[in-house]
């Protein structure tokens, strides 16, 4: 037999020391017991919980969830921790509240006009009479404090006293009508149903709530007073600012007053200062009460001059004071020390840039269109690893520059893949207005690149090498041009020459001035007509130039065609140099002309104009760098004859005419990778096979030593590559057969192939770091909860949330509304009952009373009606 | 009636093939001379005349006569061939020239001398395949086609005989289109018109080379070479569905089951001998890079039964060294993939293809092309394929940029498919390295003698040839190659692996003709400028001596090449 609950909650309450055996007075003065209501309030709720266990809802009420699937049934902490579910408080507390709310509507339900009662407290079942009453007084208290005879309470807010219509002020009202005009919903109140209706009364709480809100705050400014307030501080702030700038003025007066005494001092130096910044004595201001003096331009800003304008202004006068010469401090005389440092830092800076193109970086000025090439590299790679190597949209080959192979269409449609070269540099918006840069005199763009100091002092210097390709003219007519011996009998010929010339614009027009003179004559003519025509004396000098560089360039070729004597084209590739620094592009165009005839003609032979056209082009340009306009495709051409005129294996003979080209190209190609150390295949193929072949043939010439030279030029070039040893290893066996005459280039060959076979060792070009795996959706998550989304993108799991927080809502505002019509069908229920009760109460009633009515009147006959019915 | 029919044939294909006698043909001849007018009146007479009755037999003697004196009359020569070809036409049709068992002494004697003279025409016609002028030609093969067509039209058995005996004018023309060493466009035309559009003529086209190549007295190679030449203006053979419906004779073989024409296997059977026949005889280099261009397409699919023949063949012209092996390759790579062909010693074999002159031959982007599919297998050992990369990377040393814009992307891709070929990269020290054992063997770590490559270049079999041991210095030295792209090209391999594969697709068709045209089709950039060297030499070929100036190095190679110019 269970024992009794009683007993069983006595014994608890007095475990938890809620009940205790009564003590003395000394015992629960010092004994706190439970001192802490709340304590004695959780011991209750908890004692209570253990009473009425059908009271709570566990959440194993369902069965147990996989943590798998969800985190909820597990004792989880904070968000997710356990709660406890007592459905029936919850349910009594609905049922409280919709009797609170809901019933009273209900009551007004299809009832219109009537009184709402909207006294404090009044319809609220939770509150006593006397609450009330207390409530309703100090509310009023508190609406009196201000007092009716308040001054500084505004006119529209006497307290409680303002106009009110359905106890609210008359500006809420306002509000109100302009949200129902708004919306137009005058005629749907009426139609619709209890949901409105709803509404409404959560709009009308709200209001209670704004209402008591704004009678929290103490009294408030009203609006006319503020404005008094700012404008009054704006006063102050004024007066002090005109304060100020009476202060500043008075000093500025002061100066002004001892100009008098500087100015014959600034005069004896300085021309006056430009009349469009006079020093205007300003007529007084009439309008400014202060009197004070007042700047012209800040006067005329003030008299609405448009303030762009005045921006305007003030940055063309900011212009013309940076760019006024005077401004510059003059430069002193450098020591020669001074200048030994500068010339070394600038031979250490020429060298830098060298270094850094030769390893195939930009240089300084280009880094941020190389930035822009990188982005794009980086995208191909991009798409590349992205499509996991084998689906690339692009050419693979493409990425290293190798255009797609159509070779012969490359050339045929040369017009064609200009413009697809182009379309590369498209996002160049700017590449217009830089080629028009480029093509300014080189006194403009020097000024430009004036902020770069290596760039002044090229420019210096290249000044001054130009002296010695002009100046001999245009300082006396007849000076020695060049100090060189050689050039003593040029300039003892030039008697006969003219002075000036027409420019030559094409190599035609140069042939005709040329052609009858003596060829020694060449240097002198092209120095005068240099001076003639240097672009600092005229702006139309600059394109006579170009045109005359690029017809220089083609007589070059013609020279050697004639067998005109090195020297002379020495000293035009001389010219051409000089000439480059400032037509550059015409010149490499001109050259890349000729490049590009050497290509194109059949068979590929270079003509006699080429192979000077190639010593040119060595000594022009800078053949170490890792890529140049003009260089590259020489070297590539220079290759591809190597290539295709190596002796077969087998040959019987030595063509003299190939070994000798060849060997001016070997060595040409030497001596272009002096600095950066490229490899040529082909010239080490070429010298092999021509040397097996002399070596067969035993024709033994001069040609052997130009080739045994150019082994041993490679060999010291490329001593130091890793593969030394494969390139020059088969030459030894060749050298043996050749005898003697190879003896010395063998020894150095196997001298240097001693250390180059100790010092190698294997490959490590791997070592990198290892890549990090590629991590990617879903990462891994140190205590993953299913139930929580762990999306990355950001508005995805914003939206999703969204979306269920909707659902949530949905569902429990039609639980809610369901339970809303259950009790409203209860409330009804109870009602008619009420209502039938009450009916048949009064019935019996009418009833009883008809009947005691009956039998009073019988009163007298009562007996007469008793006796009528029995009858 | 037929025969009128061939002749506006005969005429309309004259016309085509040789317009320039048009205005000798009788109906539209207004500017004509007087003679020639004559002439041809005269032949047209002696045609008609002929046709007419017995008795006139004779003119055939005078025409035939005009046949012959070419050289003189070209124009009266093409006329009488003309008409003497409708005349035989005719003939033939009417069966003049057939010997029937009820004929009398006379009427065979007829028949036997119209024979004779109809050799004789034929004779005429076949002297003028492969002479110089092309117009002849053309005219001498259509209006044997002609006779051929009226031969092969009379009966299947009489066609039958027509086609395949030696003596019938089909395998006469067949023997001259062989002969005659100059008839190229003779062989050109026969194929394409002929060959090509009627499944008999192909046919037996077949049977005749194959006969011709048996009886010819000597296997002269300008037979074989003709023959080459005559099968290769052959259109590819049939395939599975082989459905023979267009016909040169006018009887159409009959849609019997057991006739040879209809089946694919007799086809394939002809075909399979005469290029065994082929085979067989005595070939020139030519003659066999010609076949072995053409035996991917149109060889190999006639055989089904005989592969090793075929295989033999190929064999031999891999074998054979050169460029004939890379031609082999394409070939011997089709039998060992479709015909389950078992090569022993291939990659022996391909290996030893890996010469010097390779990444310079003419056939580079083909041979490339085909050793990437045969080292692609990831069941390849993995030494096997570190010998043929090192063995190329070496021959990169001497290689045009084109080759060694191959090999690198090429060698980073077996790097990735067969991992252990990163040691030739990447060789951290170990003393389980071959590379380091051979070391310490050689030398104390004390005084390091150097390390030997491992790598042996002249082994011949790739198996054995150290190169996994090995590491690629060569590839390593070409990062600093002079071409930029090049260079930038062979640093791929120094950096890390993050790409699956290169297409090698992209980088096999490159030369230098390519690198050119695409550096120099650039524009000069106008916003980049051109470098120029910062100083100007005083001297670039010059240089100064004791007394005045002296040709330097430059100068001195300079004079030597233009004084050679």
């Amino acid at each position: 037999m269970p024992p009794s609950q009683l007993k069983a909650l006595k014994t608890r309450l007095r475990e938890k020391g809620i009940t205790a055996p009564s003590k003395s007075k000394t015992q629960r003065k010092s004994g706190s017991g439970h001192a802490n209501p709340k304590d004695r309030h959780t011991a209750l709720q908890q004692i209570r919980d253990d009473f009425n266990p059908s009271e709570l809802r566990h959440v194993s009420a369902r069965p147990a969830k996989f943590p798998s699937t969800s985190i909820y049934n597990s004792t989880g902490s904070g968000k997710y921790a356990k709660i406890l579910h007592r459905p029936g408080v919850s349910k009594s507390a609905g049922e409280d509240m919709r009797r609170q709310h809901l019933l009273p509507e209900m009551r007004r339900r299809n009832k219109t006009g009537g009184l709402i009662d909207r006294r404090i407290g009044e319809g609220d079942e939770g509150m006593t009479a006397e609450q009330r009453a207390v409530m309703r007084f100090t509310k009023e208290k508190e609406g009196r404090r201000g007092g009716v005879f308040d001054l500084e309470g505004s006119d529209d807010e006497g307290g409680l006293m303002g106009l009110t219509h359905g106890g609210r002020t008359i500006d809420e009202l306002e509000d109100d009508d302009m949200k129902g005009s708004g919306k137009g919903s005058e005629s749907e109140d009426e139609d619709a149903g209890f949901l409105v209706k709803k509404r409404r009364r959560d709009e009308e709480e709200d209001d209670d709530v704004e209402e008591a809100d704004e009678g929290q705050p103490d009294v408030k400014k009203s609006k006319k007073e503020v404005m008094q307030e700012v404008i009054a501080k704006s006063k102050l702030h004024k007066y002090e600012r005109q304060k100020v700038k009476e202060d500043d003025e008075d000093l500025i007066d002061k100066l002004d007053a001892g100009m008098a005494d500087l100015l014959p001092l600034l005069r004896s130096q300085q021309a006056p200062p430009p009349p469009s910044a006079p020093i205007e004595i300003q007529p007084r201001n009439t309008a400014n009460e202060a009197g004070m003096k007042m700047d012209p331009e800040r006067q005329k800003l003030l008299d609405g001059m448009d303030r762009a304008q005045a921006d305007k202004d003030y940055e063309k006068r900011l212009r013309e004071l940076a760019q006024d010469t005077r401004a510059k401090p003059s430069e002193r005389t450098k020591t020669a020390e001074e200048r030994a440092k500068e010339e070394a830092e600038r031979l250490k800076m020429l060298e830098e840039r060298r270094s850094k193109r030769m390893r195939g970086e930009q240089v300084a000025d280009d880094e941020e269109e190389e930035q822009g090439r990188d982005v794009d590299v980086e995208d191909v790679e991009e798409n590349a690893v992205d499509a996991l190597g084998n689906e690339e949209v692009g050419d693979d080959a493409e990425e290293f520059g190798f255009a797609s192979a159509g070779v012969e269409a490359m050339q045929k449609t040369r017009e064609k893949v200009r413009h697809v070269d182009e379309d590369e540099f498209d996002f160049d918006a700017d590449l217009v207005a830089s080629a028009s840069e480029a093509e300014l005199s080189d006194q403009e763009s020097e000024a430009d690149d004036a902020s770069v100091p290596g760039e002044i002092m090229e420019a210096e210097q290249e000044q001054d090498e130009e002296d010695e390709f002009v100046n001999g003219i245009l300082g006396g007519a007849n000076a020695t041009p060049i100090t060189d011996s050689s050039n003593t009998t040029i300039v003892d010929g030039s008697g006969a020459l003219a002075f000036t010339y027409p420019c030559p614009r094409s190599h035609a027009e140069l042939l005709s001035i040329v052609d009858t003179l003596p060829v020694q004559q060449l240097p002198t003519i092209i120095q005068r007509i240099r001076a003639l025509y240097h672009p600092s004396l005229s702006a139309a000098n600059k394109e006579m130039m170009s045109d005359f560089s690029r017809a220089l360039v083609d007589h070059l070729a013609y020279m050697a065609e004639h067998n005109q004597p090195l020297p002379v084209a020495e000293q035009v590739i001389r010219h051409l140099h000089s000439l480059s620094r400032t037509y550059a592009i015409p010149i490499a165009e001109a050259f890349r002309t000729h490049l590009l005839a050497w290509h194109e003609r059949p068979g590929g032979e270079p003509s006699k104009g080429d192979l000077v056209v190639l010593t040119a082009i060595g000594s022009i340009y800078p053949t170490s760098d890792h890529f140049h306009q003009v260089v590259t495709p020489a070297t590539t051409l220079m290759g591809r004859w190597l290539a295709v005129n190596a002796p077969s294996p087998g040959a019987k003979m030595v063509d003299e005419r190939r070994s000798r080209v060849g060997a001016l190209m070997v060595g040409l190609c030497v001596r272009w990778q002096a600095l950066s150390k490229r490899i040529v295949p082909e010239a080490v193929r070429f010298t092999l096979r021509i040397l097996a072949t002399i070596a067969v043939t035993r024709t033994s010439s001069t040609e052997v030593a130009e080739h045994l030279e150019n082994l041993t030029a490679m060999a010291e070039l490329w001593k130091d590559k890793t593969a030394f040893i494969e390139i020059f290893q088969p030459f030894l066996p060749i050298l043996r057969n050749l005898g003697s005459t190879a003896t010395p280039a063998s020894e150095h060959l196997t001298t240097l192939l001693g250390p180059s076979r100790q010092t190698r060792r294997p490959l490590l070009l791997h070592n990198h770091r290892p890549q990090p795996l590629r991590t990617s959706n879903p990462k891994f998550e140190e205590g993953f909860n299913p139930d929580k989304h762990y999306d990355p993108d950001r508005e995805r799991s914003d939206a999703a949330k969204l979306r269920k927080e909707v659902n949530r809502e949905k569902k429990g505002a039609v639980r809610e509304l369901r339970k809303d019509g259950a009790f409203v069908a209860r409330e009804e229920l109870r009602e008619k009952r009420e209502r039938d009760a009450d009916f048949v109460k009064r019935e019996r009633r009418l009833v009883a009373e008809i009947a005691q009515e009956g039998r009073e009147s019988q009163g007298g006959g009562g007996g007469r009606a008793r006796g009528k019915g029995r009858r | 009636m037929p025969g009128m029919i061939t002749n506006g044939a005969v005429r309309k294909r004259k016309r085509d093939d040789a317009p320039k006698m048009d205005g000798s043909k009788p109906r539209k001849a207004p500017k004509t001379t007087s003679t020639g007018q004559s002439t041809q009146t005269r032949i047209l007479h002696l045609e008609e005349q002929i046709l007419q009755g017995r008795e006139h037999y004779n003119n055939i003697v005078e025409l035939q006569s005009l046949v012959q004196r070419y050289e003189t009359k070209p124009r009266t020569a093409t006329l009488a061939a003309v008409g003497l070809c409708r005349v035989f036409c005719r003939l033939i049709a009417a069966e003049a020239l057939v010997k029937t068992g009820s004929a009398t002494d006379e009427e065979a004697q007829v028949v036997r001398w119209l024979k004779g003279r109809l050799r004789e025409y034929v004779e005429d016609l076949l002297t003028w395949i492969g002479s110089p002028e092309a117009a002849q030609e053309s005219t001498s093969l259509t209006l044997l086609m002609r006779i051929v067509k009226a031969e092969t039209s009379q009966g299947s058995k009489r066609s039958e005989q027509a086609w395949r005996t030696e003596t019938s004018t089909f395998f006469k023309l067949i023997q001259a289109l062989l002969e005659r060493t100059d008839a190229e466009g003779a062989r050109q035309e026969f194929g394409e018109k002929y060959a090509d559009e009627y499944d008999d003529v192909r046919f037996y086209t077949f049977l005749a080379v194959k006969q011709v190549l048996k009886t010819s007295p000597a296997h002269s190679e300008e037979i074989v070479g003709g023959a080459v030449d005559l099968l290769s203006h052959m259109e590819s053979p049939p395939d599975s569905d082989y459905q023979p419906q267009t016909w040169y004779s006018a009887d159409a073989p009959s849609s019997a089951p057991n006739n040879p024409l209809l089946s694919l296997a007799t086809y394939r059977k002809a075909a399979q001998e005469t290029w065994l026949a082929i085979f067989r005889s005595p070939l020139t280099k030519d003659n066999r890079k010609r076949l072995l261009t053409l035996a991917t397409s149109q060889i190999l699919p006639n055989f089904s039964t005989r592969l090793e023949l075929l295989a033999d063949f190929l064999t031999d012209s891999f074998n054979a060294g050169g460029n004939l092996s890379l031609l082999a390759l394409n070939s011997i790579f089709h039998l060992i993939t479709h015909q389950n062909l078992d090569y022993p010693e291939f990659y022996t074999k391909l290996y030893s293809l890996l010469d010097e002159d390779i990444l310079h031959s003419k056939h580079r982007s083909r041979f490339f092309r085909l050793l990437e599919v045969f080292l692609r297998s990831e069941h390849l050992p993995a030494a096997l394929v570190a010998s043929f990369v090192k063995r190329l990377a070496r021959l990169s040393l001497q290689a045009p940029p084109g080759a060694i814009v191959w090999i690198v992307p090429w060698v980073y891709n077996c790097v990735k498919s067969h991992p252990s070929l990163g040691f030739l990269l990447h060789r951290p020290h170990h003393p389980a390295h071959r590379i380091y054992s051979a070391q310490s063997e050689t030398g104390s770590d004390s005084a390091p003698i150097g390390l030997k490559d491992p790598f042996d270049m002249l082994e011949s079999n790739p198996n054995t040839t150290g190169a996994i041991d090995s590491s690629l210095w060569e590839l390593e030295t070409l990062q600093s190659h002079y071409h930029p792209n090049v260079a930038t090209l062979a640093k791929i391999l120094g950096e890390q692996f993050t790409k699956r594969e290169y297409v090698l697709e992209d980088f096999l068709d490159h030369s230098y003709a390519s690198l050119v045209g695409q550096e120099l089709g650039m524009e000069v950039s106008g916003k980049k400028g051109v470098e120029v060297e910062w100083a100007i030499p005083k001297r670039i070929v010059m240089e100064e001596a004791e007394e005045g100036l002296e040709l330097n190095g430059v100068g001195r190679l300079l004079t030597g090449a233009l004084g050679v110019m």
